[in-house]
């Protein structure tokens, strides 16, 4: 059997889904988890939470998938919408924890460069992911939004159910304060 | 916006591309949660049915040292009851 499956669209896939075609929410599963894996990893700053939450968004998807309707949204913005939500449970769950640990993986590894260079590279990383985890929430979503998965400002106001002006100005205020700090840690 | 302000914008957008790279899950992780999403009811561990010749000797030796244990719990019961009846005729 010629297996066309791959192919569907995200609307199609939805659709199967919700009425129960499991092979239909595996592949809407394949093609958005690397991308809520790694917002969800930048926010917690661990491997084994960035799993934990990634399983927990595509089961909530999955219970939910019926319920979901199209209202313009794209099936991408529902799914950093929940991982948001769970992010921001996590965290106050988690309240007491000031300092988020850093897994190394993050930290570039060239293996042709310098070590000083490397060194020296890694060291902005760490103050860059510092000072972006003391942003406030919705600045932080912005950021990795825009950095991370690449979303235009018109896309990350789907997701976070604001207008692509709101999102310039809340950008331009993110850019204000990141240097503020940074000019503060150096 | 003035010119330093600017620059330093740009450093920092600079500075964000580079060090913001997208982080992949391992690979297990996807195919295990792929499973789990789209099998329920398949177990998350699975044990492959294979007997080895260690496994197959852990078994004859606990047969043996069962069949030992039963012999020798029988004949120290039995003789208790003999002991017992010895000291206690009717």
């Amino acid at each position: 059997m010629v297996r066309i499956v791959p192919e569907l669209s995200d609307e199609i896939a939805l659709k199967l889904a919700a009425q129960g075609d499991q092979e239909a929410f595996g592949i809407l599963y394949e093609r958005y988890v690397s991308r809520i894996y790694s917002y969800i990893y930048y926010r917690t700053g661990n491997q084994h939470d960035a799993e934990d939450l990634t399983a927990r968004v595509f089961f909530r998807a999955l219970r939910h998938v019926e319920n979901y309707k199209d209202r313009g949204l794209p099936l991408s913005a529902w799914l950093y919408r929940i991982a948001h939500n769970l992010v921001a449970n996590w965290h106050r769950d988690n309240s007491r924890r000031k300092e988020i640990p850093l897994d190394e993986i993050i930290l570039v590894r060239h293996g042709g460069d310098l070590p000083e260079m490397v060194l020296i590279e890694n060291e902005e990383k760490e103050n860059l992911l510092k000072v972006l985890h003391r942003l406030p929430a919705d600045r932080q979503q912005l950021i990795l939004l825009k950095f991370v998965e690449h979303l235009s400002n018109a896309e990350i106001g789907q997701v976070m159910g604001r207008s692509e002006g709101a999102v310039k100005s809340l950008y331009h205020r993110t850019l204000l304060s990141l240097r503020d700090e940074f000019n503060h840690i150096l | 916006m003035d010119n330093s302000q600017t620059s330093d914008f740009e450093a920092i957008e600079k500075m964000m591309v580079s060090s913001l790279q997208p982080v992949n899950p391992r690979p297990e992780f996807v195919e295990g949660l792929h499973r789990r999403l789209t099998d329920p009811m398949s177990p998350t561990v699975r044990f492959t049915r294979r007997f080895s010749s260690q496994f197959l000797l852990l078994v004859l030796a606990t047969l043996l040292s069962g069949v030992i244990f039963f012999l020798t719990a029988s004949r120290v019961i039995i003789s208790l009851v003999r002991e017992f009846k010895l000291v206690n005729p009717r």
